[in-house]
């Protein structure tokens, strides 16, 4: 899983691109951990469009005579509102979950590299 | 609302608020594009990554439709505040009018020639020396009078339209958190790391995954070894699946076997369980990769005590264009009236639920329309393109208790609605109050809007369709609010 081309045991480098290593997990970590704070940029971007909406969404009711609208607009605007708010924790929980996974994969690289290769790892998994 | 509440309105605050809605659009709309570029996970392959991309591609629908919503909202609330502008232009300019020839305005906007201040003064004079003069004061005045009341009706009229609009538009949800379970974690030894941010249970070693998996042994001689190979991989992905919900595979049990003849990747274990559910998918899905899709659905709704069935036991429609016809659904038909019943027999305490998706809803459709009752205690029918049954209750259903439950999803912007608009294609439109499902989109039928709703909906549709965005008709097997709907 974790030896090199030609049987020889591979210590742990910091980085994880073995290809068999690759393979097993079917994930590039470097890749995978900047989608996943991408993520949660997005994530915390939807998250703080939620808060406002339902603040800066609302009418004047004075603005709008008729009695019906002001009020569904500020309906719709916590709606929408906690659409968004919801929508950004989940993506928010997703990044945090893929970041978990990465930092999981390469802490199990690293650990078997040290398994094998009886060496401490040098300054643990880096992504 | 009173005449000098619409004179005095401050209709440009109104106008800022517009602006911010459709700012907000437009924030949401750019959030969805990158959530959408995301979701393709560069460096991830395999079924964890599929799932998660389902995932972060359904969120990205949402947000998506949450952008037209607020973009929409925001230039209805634009030109509401336009045609506002215009009333109150109006209605000021009248009560000028009137103020200045002395007579008094009501709050109703009623105006009447009463004498008051100098101008009063002037023209009482003058109606005592002209009598005609006062037969004009109160003509000017029935004039103005229906100009202002004219005024206050369109402007209750325009605000009570736009209230609709509003809430049918608003009609955007997700679904309640949830809870992402923990990614299994090999590490050297064996053992496995629990990885979960929202404490989901622990996980089982990825060595033990092939545990989960039960193959027919008749499978090794009837089908080869390279379609073996395949389907054990989508039974694979069935348990990780599940996994990504915390739930350990090889207590559920995923079992590879032969359903009425059909290879089929089994959920869970349909002897014992409390529900199963039969899933049918839709045009393509005789493809033998399609299989994965199915299966992993199944991973994605199956709980504790319960099975799901990744069925593909009918011919179903290589592409659109045959889809068009309910030929296949017809001959396909009795092949789910006949696993519907064979599992009633086997588990008659289950409750059977039965999904269908596309075209699969077509072939639920032709099993219900048979005089011979469908097994059935609920249905889902996802993205369907019609049904030939007039009704919900139309359907030749039999359920346990006496009533089958009929539940619609269909996702804002999914072109096949509007197949499902024109009636002589596949049916009628199942979305619609009037064929009478229990649910759509999990509320009643009659709170999705009404007549504005179903407007702005097929607006919507139109839109994406034109724009060539499908993904709204793929995006239910990782929507979580479909999800869970198909869990319960």
């Amino acid at each position: 899983m974790t030896t090199q081309p030609g049987g020889e045991p591979r210590a742990k480098s910091g980085t994880v691109t073995d290809p068999d290593f690759a393979m097993l997990f079917g994930i590039e970590p470097q890749d995978v951990d900047r989608t996943a704070h991408e993520l949660e940029h997005c994530g915390s971007a939807l998250h703080g469009t939620g808060i406002s909406l339902p603040g800066a969404g609302s009418p004047d009711p004075r603005a709008l005579p008729g009695g019906q609208a002001a009020p569904a607009i500020a309906t719709a605007a916590a709606e929408i509102g906690g659409t968004a708010m919801n929508g950004g924790q989940r993506t928010v929980d997703t990044a945090a979950s893929l970041l978990s996974f990465v930092s999981a994969v390469t802490t199990a690289d690293a650990e078997s590299a040290e398994a094998l290769s009886g060496t401490e790892p040098a300054g643990g998994a880096q992504l | 609302m009173n005449i000098h509440d619409l004179a005095d309105a401050p209709i440009g605050l109104a106008m800022g608020t517009s602006k911010v809605w459709r700012t907000t659009g437009s924030q949401m709309g750019n959030t969805a594009d990158n959530l959408r570029a995301i979701s393709a996970f560069p460096g991830w392959t395999g079924k964890a990554a599929e799932g998660m991309s389902q995932r972060v591609a359904a969120i990205a629908g949402r947000t998506n439709d949450a952008s037209d919503a607020a973009d929409t909202i925001g230039i209805l609330l634009g030109l509401h505040t336009t045609a506002l502008a215009v009333f109150q232009g109006t209605v000021v300019l009248t009560i000028g009018l009137a103020t200045t020839a002395g007579m008094t305005v009501h709050s109703d906007g009623t105006v009447t020639p009463k004498h008051s201040g100098i101008g009063g003064a002037v023209w009482t004079v003058g109606e005592t020396l002209i009598p005609a003069v006062k037969a004009g004061r109160e003509g000017a005045a029935v004039a103005l009078t229906a100009v202002l009341h004219m005024a206050m009706l369109k402007v209750q009229e325009i605000d009570a339209m736009l209230a609709k609009i509003v809430a049918a538009a608003a009609a955007v949800d997700f679904a309640p958190m949830a809870t992402m379970g923990a990614i299994d974690t090999p590490t050297p030894n064996g053992s496995a790391s629990a990885l979960s941010p929202s404490g989901a249970p622990p996980v089982v070693v990825v060595e033990d995954i092939i545990d989960a998996i039960h193959i027919d042994p008749v499978l090794y001689e009837q089908i080869s070894s390279k379609t073996l190979s395949d389907a054990t991989n989508y039974a694979i992905g069935a348990a990780r699946e599940l996994q990504l919900r915390g739930l350990d595979p090889t207590e559920i049990g995923i079992h590879l076997t032969q359903v009425n003849g059909a290879l089929s990747v089994i959920v869970g274990d349909i002897d014992t369980a409390d529900k199963v559910t039969t899933l049918v998918s839709g045009t393509g899905s005789s493809d033998p990769t399609r299989l994965g899709d199915s299966s992993a659905l199944a991973g994605r709704i199956t709980g504790p005590g319960q099975a799901t069935i990744a069925w593909h036991g009918y011919s179903a429609p290589k592409d659109l264009a045959s889809a068009a016809s309910p030929t296949l659904a017809r001959v396909g038909a009795p092949s789910l009236q006949l696993l519907q019943r064979s599992l009633r027999d086997r588990n008659p305490n289950a409750h059977l639920s039965i999904v269908g998706h596309s075209y699969g809803t077509a072939v639920i459709d032709s099993a219900g329309s048979s005089p011979t009752p469908l097994e059935a205690d609920e249905i889902h029918l996802m993205a369907s393109p019609g049904m030939t049954s007039g009704s919900a209750s139309a359907l030749n259903l039999h359920a346990r208790d006496g009533h089958a439950e009929v539940h619609v999803h269909r996702n804002v912007g999914d072109p096949i609605t509007l197949a499902a608009k024109i009636p002589w294609i596949l049916g009628n439109d199942p979305s619609t109050p009037q064929f009478g499902a229990d649910s759509v989109n999990g509320r009643d039928p009659k709170d999705n809007g009404g007549v504005l709703g179903s407007w702005y909906d097929g607006l919507t549709d139109l839109r994406r369709t034109i724009d060539g965005d499908l993904r709204a008709h793929s995006n239910y097997r990782g929507d979580e609010k479909v999800l869970e709907a198909l869990r319960h």
